[in-house]
């Protein structure tokens, strides 16, 4: 083997080395950002359900009028927002109420699927 | 020439009258938006084009009609099907504009004002101000409100003329000729004519000067020949030539329209592409089509589930479920929620056991009131406090500073066996005083609520140091017991925590836990418990002390402690205590990333003498502990001791002395520092025997290349 060729071979293997090294560190480091976007998604969805729950609880529960119709837009804006199947539904079913049993079962319903889509710690 | 000075002045009251009727407020009854003045600023979404040339919008005395467009977000419908912005004619908007990526979008606070400016702001909910009137937007429009224009509406000077007469005719409008096909075979061709409907006229010509064009009452189809009004001298209809046809709408009143066009090229045939390509395309076409879409499909059993993208959530649009009338569940109508339980909610008292602390504890009842906690739901108030009880001394309102003549002591606590027995009665019975160092170190202890509310005590100790327990039954026991229970190894921060879904759980009344009945059952886990033990009374004042070790081993623990009263209806209460034990602190040298204990050190610690100013040993011995102390094999110091400022100093043979900067001891508790030390030859541990050998061996080598070449020189100039 000449000298270069052993030069070209510590050069494939510094460079294999280099790989094998980033790589572990790139793995490593998505990892890590993987955790801290579910952390920052699951933050911004508590966030997002606390509005709607704040927000259904002062305008609607609250209330003792009829709920106004810009009211009712900013409801349906934010019940989107959360963008979560249970939350759009239990709130649908509420909206659906045909009776006053049924009104007030769907807030139970309501209100509980929302504090087991926040999520605490 | 009378005549024609009266003429004349005729003349000027009809200029002075109608040409600003005319010209200066031609569109303000409906407006388009300013070509310069056109942009609005929303904090969330960026500029806003309220006058891009395609969204056409139009403002009229009742409503606006047209899209803004906004570059990040696309489109904003000034007029949908549920909602709209509606003008009350005097420039105060209302309603809502919608845009399918950003919601609805509130107008009710934009005001045009009488030099037809936009002022003020729109908001939603996703969009955020929208602001009109910011120092580097502006939107303006030619339209004024009702009140700023001149009399032309209420009749004063417009000499009877109504306000439709000004306005331009509605879109939309478009030309289609042959059905907008490419070709034609014949100059002759039908024209599809769409206008709004306050289009009463149109003019059409082949020129987009309308030269020769006529007004005719608008029609919706037309037979329309595109060689009319050309040259005779011109060829017409020439062979691949394209044509164009113009058109105007006009309302009633004469206003015009833009000018609108449609094209078609004449052929006097029609190439058709043979009958085997048009077969051969239809074939190859979807055939490559439908193999490249298949491809994901094939794909699709082999992609493993958590890969596969999650189907979005599909939602109509917002017009069409929220309506104008409310649905009968938000007409008020109904009781959504029992009010009482809402009131329960709000007005519910602070938890049963958090009353009975405040009553036993007097500065906590203070701190609640001054901070105004006396309802459940107000404890969100002091949730990220950190709450600390008063040890026994403390809460007796004993002074805990000893004076002496002519001098003040160290703080300490007072042994419960010296205290009178007006003191004693004075005790807080069902509450655990936790004491050490022959009981003149109280510990304070912090207030924390558990994950079903209740009030948790806490202290922090260190391993293996003695506890002394004081409990004060309110009437009289058979027995007092106490475990010690581990709970977890996990040290956890010490915080006055409420739990969110405690709260909350209360709010749906599905675990209404403020309201629950006493729970007198008591229940130790036989398994968890490392220690059990016996308060005694020996005196018989009905204070129960009881001394125990502290686990050796850190982590969490729970010291219970059960009264078993003699009254069988009162049967048994537990106080629960959590005991947080802390690791001693160890002294240490650092060996790269390694740390090696260090045997034999001494630590002392000195506590800072307010009369003199000046720090001292600390008196160990009166709180049965040693001061200083010297470390084992394992390295480790404690100690417990009294509330001031405190330092420590440590020496160890071979090694720099280490003086630490003072600190604070706010409570009875433990100082454990791990402390590390510098060795006197620290520079033997930077360079090694190895490392000075080699050097040694480059520095002879250097010097041997250094003579050979002088060498070499000496006989280069010798043989010279």
């Amino acid at each position: 083997m000449t000298r270069q060729e052993v030069l070209i071979v510590i050069f494939i293997l510094i460079l294999i080395v280099g790989n094998i090294f980033f790589g572990g560190q790139y793995f490593s480091i998505s990892n890590k950002m993987t955790a801290i976007k579910r952390s920052a998604e699951i933050q911004k969805t508590n966030e997002k359900a606390l509005n709607f729950g704040k927000l259904f609880i002062d305008t609607v529960l609250r209330s003792e009028n009829e709920i106004g119709f810009e009211t009712r837009l900013r409801l349906e804006n934010a019940v989107r927002e959360t963008g979560n199947k249970e939350i759009l539904s239990a709130w649908q079913k509420f909206i659906d109420s045909k009776t006053e049993v049924e009104a007030q079962k769907s807030v139970k319903d309501l209100l509980e699927v929302l504090i087991d889509n926040i999520q605490v710690d | 020439m009378r005549l024609n000075s009266i003429s004349k002045f005729t003349l000027f009251l009809l200029v002075i009258f109608l040409i600003p009727t005319f010209f200066v407020f031609a569109s303000d009854t409906d407006g388009t938006i300013d070509n310069t003045n056109k942009y609005a600023w929303g904090s969330k979404i960026g500029w806003v084009n309220f006058g891009n040339s395609n969204g056409n919008i139009h403002i009229t005395d009742s409503q606006l009609t047209g899209y803004a467009w906004s570059s990040n977000y696309g489109w904003i419908n000034l007029n949908p099907s549920q909602s709209g912005v509606r003008n009350n004619n005097n420039g105060n908007l209302s309603g809502n504009a919608w845009a399918q990526n950003l919601g609805w979008i509130d107008f009710s606070n934009v005001i045009i004002n009488s030099s037809g400016q936009f002022t003020g702001y729109a908001s939603g909910t996703v969009s955020g101000v929208i602001n009109f009137d910011c120092s580097n937007c502006a939107v303006s429009t030619d339209w004024r409100p009702l009140s700023a224009r001149p009399s032309a509406d209420t009749g004063a000077g417009g000499a009877g003329v109504v306000s439709s007469a000004y306005k331009y005719p509605a879109p939309p409008f478009s030309i289609l000729v042959n059905n907008d096909d490419e070709y034609s075979v014949s100059n002759k061709v039908n024209l599809k004519l769409f206008a709004g409907v306050d289009v009463e006229k149109i003019a059409i010509s082949n020129y987009l000067d309308f030269r020769g064009a006529i007004q005719e009452p608008y029609v919706l189809n037309k037979e329309w020949d595109l060689c009319t009004g050309r040259p005779i001298q011109t060829e017409c209809p020439n062979e691949k030539t394209t044509y164009s046809v113009y058109v105007k709408f006009y309302t009633r009143w004469g206003r015009e329209s833009e000018v609108f066009s449609d094209k078609i090229i004449f052929t006097k045939e029609i190439v058709k592409k043979p009958i085997i390509q048009q077969i051969t395309e239809k074939i190859t076409k979807p055939i490559t089509k439908k193999v490249y879409e298949k491809i994901p499909e094939i794909l699709k059993p082999f992609i493993p589930e958590f890969l596969k993208p999650k189907p979005p959530v599909v939602l109509k649009p917002i017009e069409e479920v929220v309506f104008k009338i409310a649905p009968i569940a938000m007409r008020g109508r109904w009781t959504l929620v029992d009010p009482k339980a809402l009131e329960r909610l709000v007005f519910a008292p602070l938890p049963r056991e958090l009353r009975a602390l405040t009553q036993k504890v007097p500065s906590l009842y203070k701190t609640f009131s001054e901070v105004g906690v006396t309802r459940f739901s107000e404890l969100e108030k002091i949730k990220t406090a950190k709450l600390i009880l008063p040890g026994l001394t403390q809460n007796l309102g004993l002074p805990t500073v000893r004076v002496e003549a002519g001098k003040i002591a160290i703080p300490e606590g007072i042994p419960v066996a010296k205290l009178s027995q007006d003191l004693k009665n004075k005790i807080p019975t069902e509450y655990i005083f936790v004491k050490t160092g022959g009981e003149l170190i109280d510990f304070n202890t912090v207030l924390t609520l558990n994950e079903k509310g209740k009030p948790q005590q806490k202290i922090v100790t260190i391993v293996g140091k003695p506890l002394q327990l004081v409990v004060k039954p309110d009437q009289p026991v058979k027995s007092v017991k106490g475990y010690v229970i581990f709970k977890s190894r996990k040290l956890e921060p010490v915080s006055f925590r409420i739990p969110f879904k405690a709260l909350n759980n209360s709010a749906l009344f599905a675990n209404p836990i403020f309201i629950g009945p006493f729970d007198k059952s008591v229940e130790v886990e036989e398994k968890l418990v490392l220690m059990e033990f016996e308060y005694t009374d020996p005196d018989g004042d009905g204070i129960y002390t009881a001394e125990i070790p502290a686990p050796l081993v850190e982590g969490e623990y729970e010291i219970i402690t059960v009264m078993d009263y003699e009254d069988p209806s009162l049967g048994m209460k537990e106080i629960k205590l959590i005991t947080v034990v802390d690791p001693e602190g160890y002294i240490y040298e650092k060996d790269g990333n390694k740390e090696t204990r260090i045997p034999g050190a001494i630590a002392y610690i000195y506590w800072l003498n307010q009369e003199t100013k000046q720090y001292e040993l600390w008196n160990a011995s009166n709180y049965q502990q040693e001061n200083p102390q010297t470390t084992d094999v394992r390295g480790v110091y404690s100690f417990i001791v009294p509330e001031g400022f405190y330092y420590l100093k440590v020496e160890a043979p071979g090694y720099m002395s280490y003086d630490g900067k003072p600190f604070e001891v706010k409570e009875g508790s433990g100082v454990h520092i791990n402390i590390e030390m510098k060795t006197k030859y620290w520079f033997v541990k930077v360079v090694d025997w190895k490392s000075l050998l080699l050097i040694v061996i480059i520095m002879m080598l250097l010097y041997n290349f250094y003579r050979d070449r002088v060498r070499e020189r000496k006989l280069i100039n010798d043989k010279k």
